[in-house]
């Protein structure tokens, strides 16, 4: 009997938490992260254009500073290598993680924003938010054709098997296909919903595109439906450190690790254009070595990059005029502009004049917006502007996949471009 | 002064609290006469190692059922002992029983004072296993090591931390600042998860504490921002050391089954002072002042040649300390309590850096009936600590000094107007952290001796706030906009923890001793994050100062629940075979994953009991193998696919990818066999504990890195990994000389770590913390983690560098640690200790000296003429490797792999008994005084080899380490003064 009794005892000691197991003990729900089911509702729509939104306008932002030493924007002083590096034209698969990655997550994130609104929004036809997210992953495409050496369309179910697959390799002009077909759904959506400035702002993504494409007559004809004064810009607040411009921050703020010393731009000077304004702050920068030019294009945490712009359409007509042969077309083109941000006219006696005037005259228009690597390479590979040529020589002309891309994807790992160093 | 007095039976029947009252007026009622016929003993009774008192011995007048027992401060008195000749028996678990004779005259007090061994091993000696009863070190099949309150005599004013370096094998340390309130990092038998953190599990008092040290992190919360002091302290050093009774650690996953789902990275056990029974209330005070001081020797062994220590020295002080702290303990047969409080203040090498701090305990216990005890475990501390901005941080007080005028305040002041130091403006920064704990339990203990059963049942409360802030005051050329910076976390731990253990014997020689139950344990965080900038004008700032603010909150809440069942057997006291299981379950493991199941087994054999051991000189030896599993769960989140949310343009709500999720995710599973033996010989002067364990971590949970075009950047937690660490810990405690006048002991002890990354299952190799260029991998074949780099294949030829790609340099952390203490006691009076410590085998990343390289700074470069890159005769006599080292204007990072074995003399005390009398009332006082970090020698070219970044020991949770910019320890002198009343 004592024997029973001291048993139970144990038993009880042991069955009092073991019954609590069976129970909804284990079932914790935590706020804060959104569990993924929860955006299928059809209120969450906006929230996750925003979030489409968001996640290009940061890819652009990352791409604005990081490229700015990359390219012939700006110099690195830095005491972080992968940013000394990109200083030096050194792009590599480690200072990919800071570009190749926000602009996967942007073009991703667009994908499954635009499958997610067709599938919850009622209206999926004519949907504002659909609307929008289509011309943002046409954004995400252009940005990142601008700026990858590969393109890789990964988490698309393409065996159809319901699983997404890892994405393929293949050419970057790739992205600028997806770029205007994307702009072309949202331009089209647009027109029936009577969103103008989402078609403008499409018609001018595709106008890069195309220009980058080599389909120079369709970029001139797409460019010349952008008014002058257009601009569509990739947005920026003070609101939270997620949304600042950090070319201003890296700039203006903190350690002060990229400088306009040593540029192309610190010989132009606030006075000479006022598009590639800078001041020599009389101090060395973040890295200790080089003096420090403080860009002043950007004056505030909240101030937007433009994506696209009257006059970059401009100069895009300029371009294929000059490759159709009409070089004192291209240089009006160029004059066109630089009259109306007040700078004095060029002229050019030869062809390669008018090449180094139009890569000089994207250089101011494009300053510090993430443009010029794309610029600088395609300028050197065509042996258009003898500046580009001698700016390119030993640098990289765009990021490889990213260390985590080329360990992760099995179609990507191998590629030359994880070799990049 | 007062005394316990205890006259009454070695052991003493359970009063009644009337049966007591009527006795104590009976004694004084007595008659003279029955007095006249008898005498006292009186006495005090001391460690022989450290003259320090020693409480609850049982002292016993031969056959006349005479005693009691000591009080805290040593003290006895034995009453109404018979006139005549008697022999007086002093016992205590973990000594050596001594006798004395002595005479007793009529109403006379006889004095005599015992000097007692401690035992070499006590086998009978009490250990915590996670049973609700504590068991003998004799049933144990695995190795537990323990510090005992003897040893922290010998370390006043240092924290819990400082204090465990080098007591236990097993047990390595990494501290990532040397400031005052600096945190630190303790592994258990080497890294065995390289995605959850591997702190052990703290338990005090039965209560489990919080042991999430990321949290107390004094670093910039909310990106963009500098990165404040980039430490914390570990959760142990918010437990006042003074308190402390004893500290068991239990290492390894065959000793910590019981303990389930979270205890693979070890538990740590702390249990503090308690009231007597039978004491009167007994009074210690003591009073420590000290100072703290930088020498070139701390600032390592290139920089501290220099002259001025690499630009720091002229901003050095010395930074006083100080500390006062009075307890009170006591009892009856019902009731007992020890009371304490204790203040603090320490202040750092550096401005800016000082921590204050008091803290209270009161632990109580009352026995309503003779089976029954309840005790009230409670203790509250509070914390303020100042720090400057270090570590990896363009506002950091070491990068910017040790670089000269090419640092970051050069950079942003206005050279033609800023008069002064530009390194100035890093004071004008204030960081500071607030921490408020409170720990308590309540746990009643049934035991119903006629059968055998014991019933726990603990309910405990682990609660703290940490606060801290980072402020930038308005116009700093740093921050032109001025910050603030602040997160306020709030956290708690629910402990219940009930469980029965039935001992009873099933044959002369069969005894069984069965334990069940089972434990939840709820852990609930609650964080909130603001950030101001862009005040209108200068003052005290608050978050609405700011024209721009930001603000986050985390919310968290994981629970653990489980039970046990276990069962040793005991086969004529000799032969103990244990077998258990421990069942968990865990909110965060995934949604397709159940209860999770640990078993264990071991076996203890007392082979000196064997019939054929006849072996005299050698009088105990234990074989001891044990064989288990435990766990470690994935965080909160893990599971889940999550997306976070986003500020969109002007604060428009968004989301954007999170976490892939996992809904198989499960925790990490640890085996370990351990075998071992311990034992003790030589009259007990010589005692020795030997284990080899072989652990095996299956199921690791390993981040598989996602390609960043399939949408989530985060890698994916998956349970495919297998590591593998094996190890020897042997430790030897001898006493050479016990002379009368002159005792020496010493202690050595060895630990090896041999890790092997096994398998990574479907993950590619991977690289941590600061991108691929650290070189720290996590490779298949070599250790967890090993480092990896371009390498000077003829170092010391006088030519231009042979270079080896990729080439493995060898483990970051530790292959083996040596440490060692002696203690030498002269006269019964004055106690010198000293204590030691080795870590050999180890490869460190030394970034520091690489970015001084590249400003010229670097004194090995410069001795060679290398800072000029147009020396050709320089460069043309150096030798390859310091051509590559020092490659202007940047050498490659990985010329800096470095080996940085060092060894540390942690601590020398020196403790003197004063006699009685010279202070009044008081006895068994000691003044003590310590000299802790007063030397150290490392191989490497960094600051120091133990330093490393990381607010908790590693980038993130992983356990990269790499030294950069941190402040080292610094000396503290200090002298204590114990008084017991």
């Amino acid at each position: 009997m004592n024997i029973i009794r001291k048993t139970c005892r144990i038993l009880v000691a042991a069955g009092l938490v073991a019954p609590l197991a069976a129970c909804d003990l284990f079932d914790v729900v935590n706020p804060g992260p959104i569990q993924d089911d929860a955006l299928n509702e059809e209120a969450a729509g906006k929230t996750v254009l925003i979030g489409v939104a968001a996640d290009v306008e940061v890819a652009v932002d990352n791409l604005a500073w990081l490229g700015g030493p990359a390219s012939t924007d700006l110099d690195a002083d830095a005491t972080q290598p992968w940013l000394q590096d990109a200083g030096e034209g050194r792009l590599t698969v480690v200072n990919a993680e800071t570009s190749w990655n926000p602009m996967q997550l942007a073009r991703w994130g667009a994908a499954a924003g635009i499958a997610r609104l067709t599938e919850t929004q009622s209206d999926a036809a004519s949907n504002q938010y659909l609307t929008a997210a289509y011309m943002w992953a046409g954004w995400a495409n252009r940005v990142a054709g601008d700026n990858v050496c590969i393109a890789v369309f990964g988490g698309e179910d393409r065996d159809g098997d319901g699983t997404p697959d890892p994405g393929e390799v293949m050419d970057v002009g790739a992205h600028y296909t997806r770029a205007i077909e994307r702009f072309e759904t949202a331009s089209s959506r647009a027109g029936t919903g009577g969103h103008d400035s989402i078609a403008v702002a499409s018609a001018a993504g595709m106008a890069q595109a195309h220009l980058m494409l080599g389909n120079y007559s369709q970029a001139q004809s797409l460019a010349s439906q952008v008014p002058d004064d257009f601009v569509w810009t990739a947005r920026r607040s003070n609101n939270t450190g997620r949304e600042i411009n950090s070319v201003y921050q890296f700039t203006h703020e903190g350690t002060k690790q990229i400088t306009v010393w040593g540029m192309y731009n610190d010989s132009i000077g606030p006075a000479t254009d006022p598009r590639v304004p800078w001041r020599d702050m009389n101090q060395t920068s973040g890295g200790g070595v080089k003096p420090f030019y403080r860009q002043l294009k950007y004056t505030d945490r909240g101030d937007d990059y433009a994506l696209a712009k009257g006059h970059e359409m401009r100069l895009i007509e300029a371009e294929a005029m000059l490759r159709s042969g009409d070089r004192q077309g291209a240089i009006d083109k160029i004059n066109y502009v630089r009259d109306r941000v007040g700078v004095p006219p060029v002229s050019a006696a030869s062809d390669e004049e008018a090449w180094l005037a139009l890569d000089r005259e994207r250089n101011f228009e494009l300053w510090l917006e993430g443009r010029r690597l794309k610029d600088n390479a395609r300028f050197a590979a065509e042996g258009l502007s003898s500046w580009a040529v001698a700016f390119m020589q030993g640098r990289h002309s765009c990021f490889p996949p990213s260390l985590a891309e080329c360990s992760a994807n099995p179609n990507v790992t191998g590629n030359a471009y994880c070799s990049q160093s | 002064m007062r005394i316990p007095i205890v006259a009454t039976r070695a052991v003493p029947p359970p009063w009644t609290p009337t049966l007591f009252t009527f006795l104590v007026a009976l004694a004084a009622l007595l008659p003279s006469a029955v007095a006249a016929q008898t005498g006292r003993i009186t006495g005090t009774v001391f460690n022989a190692s450290n003259n320090s008192p020693i409480g609850v011995a049982q002292i016993r007048v031969g056959d006349t059922g005479l005693g009691g027992v000591t009080s805290d401060n040593g003290r006895f008195v034995v009453l109404s002992v018979p006139v005549g000749t008697h022999e007086v028996f002093v016992e205590r678990i973990g000594y050596r029983t001594q006798s004395q004779t002595v005479q007793v005259s009529a109403d006379q007090a006889v004095a005599v004072d015992f000097r007692l061994s401690e035992t070499a091993l006590e086998l009978d000696e009490l250990v915590v296993t996670g049973t609700p009863g504590a068991s003998s070190r004799r049933e144990l099949g695995n190795s537990v090591g323990s510090v005992r309150a003897a040893t922290l005599q010998f370390t006043p004013a240092q924290s819990l931390t400082e204090i465990l370096n080098g007591q236990t094998t097993g047990l390595q340390q990494w501290r990532n600042e040397g400031q005052v309130g600096g945190g630190s990092k303790i592994i258990l038998r080497g890294v065995n998860s390289i995605s959850q953190d591997v702190q052990p599990l703290i338990y005090v008092d039965g209560v489990r504490m919080n042991n999430n040290q990321g949290i107390y992190n004094n670093r910039s919360s909310i990106n963009p921002g500098p990165g404040g002091a980039q430490t914390s302290p570990n959760p142990l050093d918010l437990i006042d050391s003074n308190n402390i009774e004893r500290v068991e650690v239990v290492r390894g996953s065959a000793a910590t089954t019981l303990y389930g789902t979270e205890a693979a990275g070890g538990v740590i056990q702390i249990f503090t002072k308690q009231g007597r029974s039978g004491q009167s209330a007994t009074w210690t005070a003591e009073m420590t002042g000290g100072t703290r001081f930088m020498t070139g020797n701390s600032m390592g062994p290139i920089l501290g040649r220099t002259d001025d220590w690499g630009f720091t020295k002229p901003w050095y002080k010395y930074g006083g300390l100080g500390e006062a702290q009075l307890s009170v303990s006591g009892g009856t047969n019902i009731v007992r309590y020890y009371v304490s409080g204790a203040l603090s203040y320490d202040d750092g090498v550096i401005d800016n850096n000082d921590d204050r701090s008091y803290s209270v305990r009161g632990n109580f216990s009352v026995q309503p009936a003779t089976s029954v005890d309840i005790s009230l475990n409670t203790s509250y501390v509070h914390r303020t600590t100042n720090y400057m901005e270090m570590g990896d941080n363009g506002s950091g007080f070491m990068l910017n000094v040790l670089r000269g005028s090419q640092d970051y305040t050069n950079a942003a002041v206005d050279r033609d107007n800023f008069q002064g130091d530009p390194d100035q403006i890093l004071f004008d920064i204030t960081n500071s952290g607030r921490v408020e704990h409170f720990v308590g339990g309540l746990t009643t203990t049934h035991r119903a001796d006629g059968m055998g059963l014991t019933t726990r049942l603990t309910l405990g409360l682990d609660y703290t706030t940490a606060f801290n802030q980072q402020d930038f005051p308005f116009d700093h050329v740093l921050q032109p906009r001025g910050l603030r910076n602040l997160n306020e976390w709030e956290h708690r731990t629910l402990t219940f923890d009930l469980g029965t253990t039935w001992e009873h014997d099933i044959s002369e020689t069969l005894s069984s001793t069965l334990s069940a139950g089972g434990q939840l344990f709820s852990d609930w965080d609650h964080t909130t994050y603001g950030r101001s900038e862009d005040f209108g004008g200068p003052g005290e700032k608050t978050l609405t100062s700011g024209a721009t603010t930001t603000s986050s909150e985390d919310l968290l809440k994981v629970v653990n629940a489980g039970f046990f069942a276990q069962e040793v057997l005991g086969i004529q006291d000799n032969l103990f075979l244990t077998a258990g299981v421990r069942v968990d379950g865990n909110s965060a493991f995934g949604q397709d994953l159940g209860l999770q199941v640990y078993p264990k087994v071991s076996a203890s054999y007392i082979l000196s009991d064997a019939r054929f051991w006849s072996m005299d000189w050698w009088p105990v030896m234990k074989l001891r193998a044990a064989w288990g599993q435990s766990g470690k769960a994935p965080g909160a989140f893990d599971a889940v696919r999550t997306w976070n949310p986003i500020s969109g343009y002007e604060g428009q709500a968004g989301v954007t990818p999170a976490n892939l999720g996992n809904p198989e995710l499960g925790p990490e599973r640890s085996t370990e066999l351990e075998l071992g033996f311990e034992g003790s010989m030589v009259d007990d002067r010589i005692g020795f504990d030997v284990s080899w364990y072989n652990s095996v971590t299956s199921d690791a949970l390993m981040p598989v890195t996602a390609a960043p075009s399939e949408g989530f950047l985060n890698s994916q937690l998956r349970n495919v990994g297998e590591f593998k660490n094996t190890g020897i810990e042997v430790s030897v405690t001898a006493v050479p000389v016990a002379l009368d006048n002159l005792r020496w002991e010493i202690t050595g002890q060895v630990s090896t770590v041999n890790s092997e990354v096994v398998s990574l299952g479907e993950a590619p190799e991977f690289f941590l913390g600061w991108g691929s260029i650290l070189g720290q991998w996590v490779r298949v074949g070599y250790p967890i983690v090993s480092l990896w780099g371009e390498n000077v294949a003829n170092p010391d030829a006088i030519a231009d560098p042979v270079i080896e790609e990729n080439h493995y340099y060898g483990p970051i952390y530790p292959t083996h640690i040596l440490s060692g203490n002696m203690s030498v006691n002269l006269f019964n009076r004055l106690t010198i200790y000293a204590l030691g410590e080795f870590h050999g085998g180890q490869y460190q990343f030394n970034i520091m000296p690489w970015q001084q390289v590249r400003r010229g700074l670097w004194p090995e470069c410069n001795d060679l003429g290398l800072n000029n890159a147009d020396d050709a005769a320089a460069w043309s006599a150096a030798p390859a490797i310091w051509r590559a080292r020092c490659q202007l204007p940047t050498p490659n990072f990985d010329f800096w792999m470095r080996p940085s074995d060092f060894f540390k003399v942690r601590t020398v005390s020196a403790s003197f008994l004063i006699p009685d009398g010279v202070i009044p009332g008081a006895t068994g006082s000691t003044l003590t005084a310590t000299v802790q970090n007063p030397y150290k020698w490392s191989q490497g070219a960094g600051i120091d080899p133990e330093l490393t970044v990381g607010y908790y020991g590693g980038v993130g949770t992983f356990p990269a380490r790499y030294e950069y910019y941190q402040l080292p320890a610094p000396v503290m002198f200090s002298v204590s003064l114990r008084a017991n009343f």
